[in-house]
């Protein structure tokens, strides 16, 4: 019991210095969609490419989350039907 | 088996499924055989499986930037009488703002995004095998929808342009024995919808653009064992 308090407490602390660590435009970000991480898949993307987007290594599992897992908002569109009839 | 044993093997069920429901293959993205309407379209989704499957893993793998929307499949015109099948695929071309494309009149960018990603899908659908010979296959549809420059970020709208144009036409067109400005004429639809409503047919221009055949997404690592030709 004492070692799983220990552990919250250590996750706790981590997640508060990641926390404290973030620069303002990435507070903006991180505002501007309520959670900075739609998904941990996205959690691990973002964090996999170092966050600055340099050398990134992209998998088709990257891109299929991507879009599974909507990261960002909705879209305008018309009705399918509209376009196209099965 | 140990009521820990059976509680685990449970949760790895449960895992898997969710795993499954959550990561769309190829597959996924072929319209399953009973959204068909019609017999007709039915029978040539049973018949072009193998086909429908092929188109897609190419799309999946080699197009990542690209994503088949509303399923692969034999469609018809909305609204039109009679039962034509068109093999059909709508894509969603994914790509960053440009203030370029945006600076565009709306007939140029449809024209754009016709040249650039509807005619490299035409050129893959009709050398399909079996297409050309086949009479209940009426002809090729192709729709691409991409985000309205200036759109909201977080809501983007997405306009589409989408064509059907019958066998004939289209190969004549590909073997460049029909002017693309007759192919475009000759259409039985080309429309744009601006993300609301119909708009209708838009004066579209047709260019040579080698984006799909050339564009590498930067650190894009392709599943082993794939191959893009």
């Amino acid at each position: 019991m004492r070692s799983k308090i220990v552990t919250a407490a250590a996750l706790i602390v981590v997640a508060f210095l990641a926390g404290a660590c973030a620069t303002s435009e990435q507070w903006a970000e991180w505002r501007g969609h309520t959670t900075h991480f739609a998904s941990g898949d996205h959690g691990s993307f973002s964090l996999a490419n170092n966050l600055d987007g340099k050398n990134p290594k992209v998998t088709r599992l990257d891109i299929e989350n991507s879009r599974t897992q909507n990261w960002w908002g909705k879209n305008i569109s018309v009705e399918p039907g509209q376009v196209i009839q099965n | 088996m140990s009521r820990p044993s059976v509680a685990t093997a449970l949760a790895v069920v449960l895992v898997a499924g969710v795993v499954a429901l959550a990561y769309a293959g190829p597959a996924d993205y072929v319209m399953p055989v009973d959204k068909h309407t019609s017999a007709k379209g039915r029978a040539l989704a049973v018949k072009y499986q193998p086909q429908l499957l092929q188109f897609s893993e190419y799309v999946y793998h080699c197009l990542p930037y690209v994503e088949i929307r509303n399923g692969l499949g034999f469609k018809k015109v909305p609204k039109e009488p009679g039962d034509d099948r068109y093999v059909a695929v709508w894509i969603r071309a994914e790509q960053a703002p440009d203030a370029a494309f945006a600076a565009l009149p709306l007939d140029r960018q449809a024209s754009a995004m016709f040249s650039r990603y509807a005619i490299p899908m035409l050129k893959r659908l009709a050398a399909v095998p079996g297409f050309a010979s086949d009479p209940d296959v009426h002809g090729f549809s192709v729709a691409v929808e991409w985000i309205k420059p200036g759109s909201d970020p977080n809501r983007p709208t997405m306009e589409i342009l989408a064509m059907f144009a019958d066998q004939a036409s289209t190969r004549a067109f590909l073997g460049q024995t029909l002017p693309a400005g007759q192919y475009v004429e000759k259409m039985k639809k080309l429309t744009f919808f601006d993300g609301e409503k119909e708009v209708g047919r838009l004066p579209i221009e047709v260019w040579e653009d080698n984006f799909m055949a050339t564009y590498k997404v930067p650190g894009y690592e392709m599943e082993k064992g794939k191959v893009c030709s």
